[in-house]
Order: structure tokens, then C-alpha cells, then sequence
């Protein structure tokens, strides 16, 4: 039987009292590519921002390979690509990337030995000396990959991985999250139907009664 | 010829004075600016309320008044400072609330998605604050602070009014002396060499940083 690495339990979340997120539960298990797809404003994003600690749960459980919400290892137990990637535009792809690494105690020599395999598994090892603003979009999601994917996370979330990108570079992204859950566990939020039946072992539809298989 | 030539010692020795105001009012106040905006940032109700009077005070009211009670002022609550030390006083605490303001300015122009990678990568909000936003708030903030760095060397004239012997009370001395208003030209032209050799230093700090986007 696989591994539960993330667990959602009767999950509440609301907004000024609206109730978006009602009694919702969700389970991932090890290597699985989960994809989350539903109409806007159903509550996809919260509960990935809810997962990643971007926002607090009324009510209910959250937890990742048995480490709840609330425990401060839970935090390197995940890993998040966000939709416009977020990265530090003042810092190289390879400071990007060492980053996690530093702020979580590695030594630097460590975390750079680290951040370069990285980067070479993603093939951007080339523009490690670059900022993120001299990168494509393609290019600036998987240095957001490798960045997430520092503290070898069992969960790696991705907010609308394909919104930003082109044909070439979504089939790239695809095999990289293909590859990327050998490793870990793969959550997606996604509203690209076509992207999610293809690199998904699992697609899981919401809606307003809440999660629908 | 001849005037300038007999002028030239103590304009050179008003300069002096007037560089001494500028950069000690500057090497104190912007980094005092910084630390205070890192304090302001915690969002500590009472703090940022003392924030708020002192900025309003110092930015409502004219640096030529603050420096005339200062000097002026402060002897009747039985405190005495010599005239240069009550210029650089006022000068600091003035102009580290322009900065402040300033920072505050940049500080808000930071995307809130950077605050949400340093949460999901685990940043302090120290860590956050002085590693993420601060550096590109201070590129984003550098034109601002370049107009009140020029502002600063040409403010430095008001000292005249306690009788400290900065450049335009030479000038003006040398005006009454020799009957003539060239002198006032020598002057105008220090205080454009000075203003000119800031605007040109930080324009180049302003090109160096445009190495991201």
C-alpha cells in the first residue's frame, strides 16, 4: 500500500464569513501527480494556499507524511511553484536557488553543490550567473522548480503551472513533473484541462459541495 | 581673477564645512532611516503612532525652525549644544524622516508575491525584510533619494543662520566686504559642482543596479 504523504481532514476555511473551503478532505499518496481542477472562485487556490501555510484554516487538519500544519518542520516538507514564479529578481538563477538551503542552515559550499545538480537535472545550469528577468518564461519556471525543490520536499505544489508558458515549454514542464514525482508527491491547480488529463495519475474535480473524483 | 584668487582660502574653508554637514548628515540619517524602517515594518501599533508624530513634525514644520530650537530652543530644558552639533542634529533627525518616508514608499511597492515566496521558502520576517525587500526597495527608491541628496547639499545653506561659517556666509561676508555680488557667483557655482558630483555619483549607482529588472 503507498505512502499518505499529504492529508487534508475536514478542512473550513472562510472569507469575511463565506464559507469556501466546507468540510473539505483530500489524501496524496507518494509518487502520485494529483491534478485540481474546477470552476474560479471554487476554492482550488485557497486550499493550495491553505496547504502551503499562505493562509490560516478555520478548522480541521492538515499535514504532510504524518507532520501537522502547525509543527515548524511542516514547512520544508513541501515545496511550491507559483503561478508568475515569484523569484528574487535581485539575485542570480543560482543564488535563486541556494536560498532555501541558506536560510534553512546549510552551509553555502553544501547548498551550491546542491543548487548547480539541480540545476543541471533541469538544464539551466548554463544561466546560473543570469537574473531572473534575462530568462524565458520556461526558463524562469523550472529555476521556481529548482528553487521549490531544494530541501527535497515529499509534496511539490504548482499554481497553474501552464499559464505562462508555450506549447514547447508546457511539454518540457510535463516531463519534468513526470520525472519530478519518482521523488515526491505532486499537487496541481490547474485550469488546463488538456494539461492535467495528460500528466495526471489522478484528477480531482471541485465544486461547490466541495471535492468530486 | 584677482578676487577670487583672495577669496579662494575661505571659500575652500566654507566648503569644507558645508561637505562636513552633508556627509554626516547623510552617513547617519539614511542608515538611521533604514533601521527605523525596519523597526516601522514589525507593524507594532505604538511604535508606528510615535513614527507617525515624528515624521509629521519633521516634514510639517521647516528644518530652518527645527534647527533654531534645537540651537535656540533647547537651553530652557537645561540643553546646551554647541552650534554644530545642534546643526547636526537637526539636519539628521529631519532628514532621517525624509528617508524614512522614502523607504516606506519603496518598501510598499514590493510585490506582496515576494513576501509569499519568502513565507513558502521559510524566511523570518527579519530574514524577509532585510534579504528580499530592502535591496529592491532601495533601487526602486534611489531617484527619490538622489533628489534629497541634492536637496540635503543645498539645505546645508541654512546653517548660516546660527553663524556657522559654511560657504554662503563666506560668500556673503566677501559680498559686503567688496561691495561687489560676484562672490555670490563663486558660491552658486560650489554648491552646483557639489550637486552635480551627487547627481552623477548616483546616477551611476542607479545604472549599476539595473543589472535586474
Amino acid at each position: 500500500m503507498a505512502k499518505r504523504v499529504l492529508q487534508v481532514n475536514k478542512v473550513f476555511k472562510s472569507y469575511n464569513n463565506v464559507a469556501v473551503l466546507k468540510n473539505l478532505s483530500l489524501t496524496i499518496e507518494e509518487n502520485e501527480i494529483v491534478s485540481l481542477m474546477g470552476p474560479s472562485g471554487i476554492g482550488k487556490s485557497t486550499l493550495l494556499r491553505s496547504i502551503n501555510k499562505l493562509e490560516t484554516i478555520d478548522d480541521g487538519d492538515i499535514s504532510i507524511d504524518g507532520i501537522k500544519v502547525s509543527d515548524n518542520k511542516y514547512q520544508k516538507q513541501l515545496g511550491l511553484v507559483f503561478q508568475n514564479f515569484n523569484l528574487f529578481p535581485h539575485l542570480t538563477v543560482l543564488e535563486n536557488c541556494m536560498q532555501p538551503a541558506i536560510i534553512n542552515g546549510i552551509s553555502k559550499v553544501e547548498a551550491q553543490n546542491k543548487a548547480i545538480a539541480l540545476l543541471k537535472k533541469l538544464k539551466i545550469a548554463d544561466k546560473k550567473n543570469a537574473y531572473p528577468k534575462q530568462l524565458s518564461g520556461g526558463q524562469k519556471q523550472r529555476l521556481s522548480i529548482a528553487r521549490a525543490c531544494m530541501l527535497a520536499p515529499k509534496l511539490l505544489c504548482f499554481d497553474e503551472p501552464t499559464s505562462a508558458l508555450d506549447s514547447k515549454s508546457i511539454e518540457d514542464v510535463k516531463g519534468i513533473i513526470k520525472e519530478l514525482s519518482q521523488e515526491m508527491a505532486i499537487l496541481i491547480v490547474t485550469h488546463d484541462e488538456k494539461f492535467a488529463e495528460e500528466v495526471s495519475s489522478r484528477l480531482i474535480r471541485m465544486d461547490e459541495k466541495g471535492l468530486v473524483k | 581673477m584677482e578676487l577670487f584668487l583672495s577669496l579662494l582660502p575661505s571659500l575652500i574653508d566654507g566648503s569644507k564645512t558645508t561637505i562636513f554637514v552633508f556627509l554626516v548628515t547623510l552617513v547617519i540619517s539614511y542608515p538611521l532611516s533604514l533601521f527605523l524602517s525596519v523597526i516601522q515594518n514589525l507593524n507594532k501599533k505604538i511604535i508606528n503612532y510615535i513614527f507617525t508624530i515624528y515624521i509629521t513634525i519633521e516634514r510639517g514644520t521647516p528644518l530652518l525652525l527645527q534647527m533654531m530650537f534645537v540651537y535656540f530652543g533647547l537651553p530652557y530644558f537645561n540643553l546646551t549644544l554647541d552650534r554644530m552639533t545642534a546643526v547636526l542634529f537637526a539636519f539628521v533627525l529631519n532628514y532621517t524622516a525624509y528617508f524614512m518616508e522614502i523607504n516606506r514608499g519603496g518598501i510598499e511597492s514590493i510585490d506582496k508575491g515576494q513576501y509569499e515566496a519568502c513565507k513558502v521558502l521559510g524566511y523570518s520576517k527579519a530574514q524577509t525584510f532585510i534579504k528580499i525587500i530592502l535591496p529592491q526597495a532601495f533601487k526602486v527608491t534611489l531617484p527619490s533619494v538622489t533628489n534629497e541628496v541634492l536637496a540635503l547639499v543645498k539645505d546645508t545653506s541654512l546653517i548660516t543662520v546660527l553663524g556657522v561659517s559654511e560657504v554662503l556666509k563666506v560668500g556673503r561676508n566677501a559680498v559686503n566686504s567688496y561691495a561687489t555680488a560676484i562672490p555670490f557667483i563663486y558660491v552658486g557655482i560650489i554648491y552646483l559642482l557639489l550637486t552635480s558630483i551627487c547627481s552623477f555619483l548616483l546616477k551611476r549607482l542607479e545604472m549599476r543596479m539595473n543589472y535586474y529588472g
